[in-house]
């Protein structure tokens, strides 16, 4: 089923969180309840309608939406979903939702609703935008949204040093593509898509791509950039947390995987890329601290080395790295909601085995995958990996009944990912049938 | 010489007059001068859309400088004299803008530059960079010293807007809204010469003089916006980025036009909200008493418009800037604009983080006003949301210029 052509379902689905924000700011401080079921009705409702856009999702015709924006500057409002996109929309606003309903009405105060509705909106416009300036507008406005959110002027401040520079770097990669296909088509074009057929000088392939990687080094982050995780978690209440970890996380490997990957992908910095994403997994088994840090670093580490696994070109391979991404994301929130559980809680204990397991599929696909070319990174990575699984079983907390039901949902979606493979294929590779007709 | 705004040009000396008078005190009287400004606007986007033949870069910059002057105008100012002088200035700005003679613009920025705040100690700094810049309006007559001239007419009234806005921000008495609406008329007039010098002169245009003044600009803003304690020395930084910003634009070519006639219009938006935002909070940290939501979030859109941080006033006019730099050559001076942006970033997170610390107990209620209110809501909608009339028309402007 494909939606009709007059009912914009994706700018529906961007801005209902927004709307909702706006209405859940009227309500006053003694109205907390009245608040919470307004918020937690707005991103039910965008849950709906992006489970809708996944159920009704046909390989080949992705719904689309496509404005002038700014026809002069070649820039668009253009919005689209592909296979994957699908399920990250789904993703977004089961985890918006959850982020909402995994505390009290007392805890979530008015900013705080009104922010982690506005970073739905933001993150949902990151993963559906197909304009590059489109995706910075996104990108800019959920990075404010996040530093608004961590509340204390250091962490604010730290955060935002790391993520702007990821986010000015990707500017500026951005703005090169973007008068690379000013000069090569003629016309000024900032679509993503664009980017992968243009045509530059290796050393200049070599430049973009590693500008592309600095992006992804701060914003993840990878080793050693990594002083802001500890703060910025430690600053945020489960909500927060939950909205940094599972979502912001996928941000900037969203941008290397859709803007950089596609125009540079055999590029010589990959060499360099794979190494740090190996450091940076070593670091997360050796940190003598219990943090954040380690774990962030460690997950995103094992999200490039699967973008980056010799297979990446092909189809399978980028449908693998960007199931990667996903599984991951779902592995960190899981830890997200259990690390904040009360210490007294007593809770059954195969939850331990549960977060070991979601690590497992990624892990397994980014070793066999890296060992054939890379042999010593992955030797360093898969000893990293190793080091950070004992810690994790070893440090997690027992988990609580209500806790143990809000993981319910994070587990069977990242069940559907793995039973779904075919979702994660990139948008122009053609359907089974089509390609059984041919 | 022809002067194409001259209109707009005279309504502001009425303003100024009544301002003078007895009944500028007044409160009908300070609605009057917000009428004239406002219509004095109008009258100019009129002459936009009658098809007169008007010079449409000088009608875009005459209609920035009476933007400023209107929201000014509308804005409570307990200096009155100040008001008056920021309306005479505005009216010799708008005849820098108009004429197409170096003959008459350059002695209109530097009259713009005496009338604006009286000079006392500070004269002879003042005075040095303005002699250079007649110097080598003298020079320029003579054919064989036109690039040399050139470079002292850019470097001399670059100085001379740098050493006036620095004074006009000193003023004690009056608003921040008046001083930064004053700085940014003399920043417009100024991009008006630099970029009619780049225009005619395309082989002595002293673009490496406009260069290292842009870059160095920037950078001085940046990193004052980041080490600034008071909020006149945040401002005043933040004008000087800006400057840097708009200059570096030049370097464009034609193409670079555009964008920066858009960054100059994004400049003129981020200053005055921002002045509004921060009126009567004397150092960084008492922006963490601001109570007003309405006041924060607008103190954030200007903060954040200062840097072109996506998606705010400015973010879009990156991309054609870029495209203009590389084009021309200059792809280390693209990396080092977007180093120091990301500095100038840092210094406005500054002032953000401090409006939006949830540890704190705040205070002060006092509101942002309607006018900056108005100005927040039609700056997100013209440079963000539906931003495709205002790249139109800037487009038109920069078209314009020979």
């Amino acid at each position: 089923m494909s939606w009709p052509p007059a009912f914009p379902i994706l700018s529906v689905l961007v801005w209902t969180p927004a709307a909702g924000a706006l209405l859940s700011a009227f309500p006053g401080g003694g109205r907390a309840a009245l608040r919470r079921k307004v918020s937690i009705g707005f991103a039910a409702l965008s849950l709906v309608l992006a489970s809708a856009l996944a159920l009704t999702f046909y390989p080949g015709a992705g719904p689309r939406e496509l404005r002038r924006w700014i026809p002069a500057l070649g820039l668009s409002y253009d919005l689209f979903v592909d296979g994957f996109g699908s399920i990250l929309v789904l993703w977004v606003a089961l985890l918006a939702l959850l982020a909402l309903v995994s505390v009290g009405s007392r805890e979530l105060g008015r900013r705080a609703t009104g922010l982690i509705l506005l970073a739905e909106t933001a993150l949902l416009g990151l993963v559906t935008a197909s304009d590059g300036a489109l995706f910075l507008a996104f990108y800019g406005a959920g990075l404010l949204v996040l530093t608004l959110l961590l509340g204390r002027v250091k962490e604010m401040k730290t955060f935002f040093f790391f993520q702007s520079a990821g986010a000015t770097l990707a500017v500026v990669y951005v703005a090169i593509s973007y008068h690379l296909t000013w000069m090569q088509t003629g016309f000024p074009s900032a679509e993503i898509a664009r980017f992968s057929s243009l045509v530059s000088f290796p050393d200049l392939q070599g430049r973009m791509f590693l500008l592309g990687a600095a992006v992804v080094a701060f914003a993840a982050p990878l080793f050693p950039l990594t002083s802001w995780v500890s703060s910025s978690t430690s600053a945020l209440a489960t909500p927060g947390r939950l909205l940094l970890l599972g979502g912001w996380s996928l941000a900037p490997t969203l941008f290397f995987a859709r803007a950089v990957l596609p125009s540079h992908a055999r590029s010589e910095g990959a060499l360099f890329m794979m190494v740090l994403a190996a450091l940076s997994l070593v670091y997360a088994g050796l940190a003598p601290r219990r943090s954040w840090a380690p774990l962030l670093v460690g997950c995103q580490g094992l999200v490039v080395l699967g973008l980056l696994s010799p297979t990446a070109p092909t189809a399978e391979g980028v449908a693998a790295g960007r199931a990667g991404m996903l599984q991951l994301a779902l592995a960190l929130s899981t830890l997200a909601l259990w690390k904040a559980d009360s210490e007294g809680a007593r809770g059954p204990a195969f939850t331990s085995g549960i977060a070991v397991a979601m690590f497992l599929p990624t892990s397994w696909f980014v070793l066999r995958e890296q060992w054939t070319t890379a042999p010593a990174s992955t030797a360093l990575a898969g000893l990293g990996l190793v080091l950070m699984m004992f810690r994790l079983v070893r440090t997690l907390p027992p988990l609580s009944r209500r806790r143990s039901v809000l993981l319910l949902p994070l587990v069977g979606f990242w069940v559907l990912s793995l039973l779904a493979p075919s979702r994660f294929l990139p948008a122009d590779t053609k359907s089974p049938e089509t390609a059984e007709e041919e | 010489m022809r002067i194409v705004a001259f209109g707009p040009a005279i309504l502001p000396l009425l303003a100024a007059w009544i301002l003078f008078s007895r009944a500028g005190a007044s409160r009908w009287g300070r609605r009057m001068v917000g009428g004239i400004d406002a219509l004095s606007l109008l009258l100019t986007a009129l002459l936009w859309n009658a098809g007169l033949g008007a010079d449409l870069f000088s009608l875009f910059l005459g209609a920035s400088v009476l933007g400023a002057l209107t929201f000014a105008a509308l804005t409570p100012e307990p200096d009155i004299e100040s008001l008056c002088r920021l309306h005479l200035g505005a009216s010799l700005s708008i005849v820098a803008v108009s004429t197409t003679e170096l003959l008459w613009s350059v002695p209109a920025v530097l009259l713009f530059g005496l009338v604006v705040r009286p000079m006392r100690e500070r004269l002879l700094l003042f005075l040095v960079p303005s002699f250079a810049a007649l110097a080598g309006l003298a020079l320029v007559s003579g054919a064989d010293s036109e690039g040399i001239g050139l470079i002292l007419i850019a470097a001399g009234l670059s100085t001379s807007w740098l050493v006036v806005s620095r004074e006009v921000m000193r003023s004690s008495t009056s608003g921040l809204v008046t001083r930064m609406a004053a700085s940014f008329t003399l920043l417009v007039a100024l991009s008006s010469v630099h970029l009619r010098i780049a225009a005619w002169f395309p082989e002595t245009a002293p673009l490496g003089t406009i260069h290292a003044l842009g870059l160095g600009a920037l950078g001085l803003g940046a990193l004052g916006a980041l080490g600034a304690t008071r909020i006149t020395t945040f401002l005043t930084a933040l004008a000087l980025a800006r400057g840097g910003l708009v200059l570096v634009a030049h370097l464009g070519g034609v193409q670079g036009r555009a964008p920066s006639l858009m960054e100059l219009a994004a400049s003129g938006v981020s200053f005055l909200l921002l002045a509004a935002a921060l009126d009567k909070t004397d150092t960084v940290d008492d922006v963490s008493n601001l109570r007003s939501v309405p006041r924060r979030l607008v103190l954030t859109l200007g903060a954040l418009s200062a840097p072109s941080f996506p998606p705010f006033p400015g973010f879009v006019a990156a991309f054609p800037l870029s495209s203009a730099l590389v084009e021309q050559g200059y792809s280390f001076s693209l990396f080092a604009v977007a180093a120091l942006l990301f500095l100038l970033a840092l210094g406005s997170m500054r002032v953000v983080a401090r409006a939006w610390d949830s540890g704190r107990t705040r205070e002060v209620e006092t509101g942002v006003g309607l006018a900056a209110l108005g100005l927040a809501i039609a700056a997100t909608l013209a440079f963000s949301i539906a931003p495709a009339r205002f790249v139109e028309i800037a487009r038109a402007a920069a078209l314009a210029i020979l």
